[in-house]
């Protein structure tokens, strides 16, 4: 225990002694007063003192408290703390094991009666306090802003504590790994970074392939649909001129020729399907394996439990969906937004945080063994 | 067994035998290296660059693993980690984090050595005074000199009270006045009983304060004992003779039973006895000889040192001290 404690206490100077922690401090001070200056009221919105009349935003058409969490999650959370703050974390932090196993440090360190094992995890963790602190900071910060800015008290802006250090640990868990193997600070962020990246293409990638998929999905759904009605209308034609008989498939496309066209639309689609679903299952699976940024944050909105997808629209054919840009109802735009986020909401945060600390797992172990096996 | 660290080892703060070290499969560092170390004895390890030196240091302190080793450190088998609690270490080129100050340095590393809190404070206050950076203890270590980092090393190398400490070029960098304070330190530790193991190139400091060495050249002990053991064989006299020419000197030698060599006109004779040399004196002076000087000379460590350098560990009488030890 004394050993731990001495190591916690070492990261804490260490890391308050790098110019970096106070700055990110000092960012997440800015981007609180930020929300404090903001605030929502019949009329709109007020910025300080100034009133912005909007008949889209204020407090009738939107809940403070929908409000406030919105602005944190979107704003505090994805664009301060998972960016800003993280890339400055990863700056501060990745220098932790490079500095660690440097010539002339570790052998005192070593030296003592600590395994190598202990010592290692113990630094790790260490790391993951500088953002734990950090957030701990700001979500505090941000709660009384809330609650005495907003009137609106909001616990829940506390899950941003777990989740982002989850969030920062599997970067920081890349990091290490590579610190250990590079022996220097700035590869290693910069490979994390590069890595990081990745992640971002390919969930990027998966949006693309699901929203796809999705509109896809209901492509086929409206023209099966229309098929259904069309065929109906055509065996009531046939029935009437030819009674007692029941029409073949071609009876129906000789009655109604829109038929054909809309059999053949559906073949396309189906092929289309097959193909963008076996994506999706390609890119699952790399997901699987990889740490999963961006729906933790998600999985921290759901915690939070303000962002509920919007409500189904109704059932419409209004023709359709164009995949990949181009035109598209309002109507539509909500139906497939809809079926995204449900999708999404369907992959368990115990998956989404579950194969992510599996992940990690497997590089803070793959970087203990390093550390175990090497000569310094 | 001997999980106490006495009996069989009671009197050892280290004994080591056969430990090799290879870097792949082409090149070793160490090979088979046996090396003991009293209790209450300074020993000192000798050796060029490369030799091995710090490689044997880290294996001591469980920062590099041994392809071979065998024996005891403090009683408890190479390796064994709750033993470090016991062994204070100051290596070469040590760099302490330059946000803490020199009393969080020693405070810091008693505690990863295992020290409470309540001791850890006193010992440090204790043993900054003791290295003499009272002045320089609450001051960050990136403010230092080298050799107020050497003192502060030497501090933190001391805090846990340890048995054996290792000392890794320990006068490095450090001015004539700070060396023989250092000296002055080791020999207070030796006199507490404790064992030091130090490591330096600096062989005349070595032969003021060290009990026993090892010279280790190419991974090989080349030579180990105490400095009398490893000189005495090789301690001569030399004849200065005027006017004496070679052969006439080396003539003499043979009639009084004796062997020699002549270099630049000097007799020398390889016996450290003043008898042995009389009848040569009567030769001399029987052929008129005129005798200017008869010097008894002793080797020094550096000698030694570069003897066994030059002779690449093939040094006559290597391992002396480990055979009469042993």
């Amino acid at each position: 225990m004394i050993q731990t404690w001495a190591l916690v206490v070492d990261a804490y100077r260490e890391l308050s002694s790098r110019k970096l922690f106070w700055l990110s401090l000092l960012v997440s001070l800015v981007v609180v007063l930020v929300f404090a200056a903001i605030g929502l009221n019949a009329k709109g919105v007020t910025i300080l003192w100034f009133q912005i009349e909007s008949e889209l935003i204020n407090s009738s058409s939107v809940e403070p408290i929908r409000f406030y969490k919105g602005m944190f999650s979107q704003f505090g959370v994805g664009l301060w703390l998972a960016w800003g703050a993280t890339i400055l974390a990863l700056v501060s932090t990745g220098g932790m094991i490079p500095d660690m196993i440097a010539g002339g440090s570790i052998e005192l360190t070593l030296s003592k009666p600590i395994s190598r094992v202990r010592l290692f995890l113990t630094k790790y963790i260490c790391g993951l306090l500088f953002t734990a602190m950090q957030v701990t900071v700001f979500a505090s910060a941000c709660f009384l802003v809330f609650g005495l800015r907003g009137g609106v008290w909001i616990p829940g802006v506390f899950w941003a504590i777990p989740f982002v250090v989850l969030f920062f640990s599997y970067l920081f868990s890349i990091c290490v790994l590579l610190g250990m193997i590079t022996r220097s600070a700035m590869p290693s962020i910069l490979l994390t970074i590069l890595v990081w990246f990745c992640v971002f293409i390919i969930n990027t990638g998966d949006n693309l392939v699901l929203m796809s998929r999705v509109g896809n999905d209901i492509n086929r759904e409206r023209v099966i649909s229309r098929i259904e009605r069309q065929e109906k209308t055509a065996a009531e034609a046939f029935a009437r001129d030819n009674p007692g008989q029941d029409p073949t498939p071609e009876d129906l496309e000789k009655a109604n020729p829109f038929i054909a066209d809309n059999r053949k639309r559906l073949a396309e689609l189906d092929k289309a399907n097959q193909t963008l679903r076996r994506v999706e299952r390609m890119i699952v699976i790399a997901k699987t394996l990889l740490p999963k940024t961006q729906e933790t944050l998600e999985a921290m909105k759901r915690k939070m439990g303000d962002l509920a997808p919007p409500a189904p629209t109704e059932e419409a054919d209004s023709g359709e969906v164009a995949i990949f840009g181009g035109p598209m109802s309002r109507q539509n735009q909500a139906e497939v937004q809809r079926r995204v986020e449900q999708a999404m909401a369907n992959r368990t945060t115990l998956w989404v945080v579950g194969t992510s600390l599996a992940f990690e797992a497997v590089m803070v172990g793959l970087a203990a063994w390093l550390f175990r096996r090497r000569d310094f | 067994m001997d999980p106490i660290g006495r009996g069989e080892h009671a009197e050892d703060a280290l004994d080591v035998r056969g430990v090799s070290k290879m870097y792949g499969r082409k090149v070793r560092a160490l090979s088979d290296v046996s090396i003991r170390v009293k209790r209450g004895e300074v020993f000192g390890l000798l050796g060029p660059n490369g030799a091995g030196k710090s490689t044997l240091v880290k294996i001591l302190t469980t920062v590099i693993s041994p392809s071979a080793a065998a024996g005891h450190v403090l009683g408890k088998p190479i390796g064994d980690k709750p033993t470090l609690a016991r062994l204070g270490y100051l290596p070469e080129h040590h760099r302490f984090p330059e946000y803490l100050t020199g009393r969080q340095v020693v405070e810091f590393y008693g505690a990863l050595a295992g020290v409470a809190a309540k001791e850890r404070r006193s010992k440090a206050s204790e043993l900054i005074e003791f290295v003499g950076m009272k002045d320089w203890a609450d001051r960050r270590v990136g403010q230092y000199s080298k050799g107020m980092r050497q003192r502060i090393g030497l501090a933190q190398a001391l805090v846990n009270s340890p048995d054996l400490i290792i000392l890794d070029e320990p006068t490095d960098g450090v001015d004539p006045v700070g060396r023989r304070e250092i000296r002055e330190m080791v020999q207070t530790l030796r006199g507490q009983g404790r064992a030091v193991f130090i490591n330096s190139h600096l062989l005349s400091e070595l032969e003021l304060v060290c009990d026993r060495v090892a010279i280790l050249v190419k991974g090989k002990v080349a030579a180990q004992g105490t400095i009398a053991e490893l000189t005495d064989h090789r301690r001569r006299y030399e004849i200065e003779v005027e006017g004496g020419d070679a052969e006439g000197l080396l003539s003499a030698a043979r009639d009084a039973g004796l062997s020699g060599k002549v270099e630049q006109g000097v007799l020398i004779v390889p016996t450290a006895e003043p008898a042995a040399i009389q009848p040569l004196l009567d030769a001399l002076r029987a052929r008129g000889k005129v005798i200017a000087a008869v010097r008894p000379v002793r080797p020094s460590l550096e000698d030694l040192f570069m003897e066994a350098v030059s002779t690449g560990g093939g040094t006559p009488g290597a391992d002396l001290g480990t055979r009469r030890a042993g």
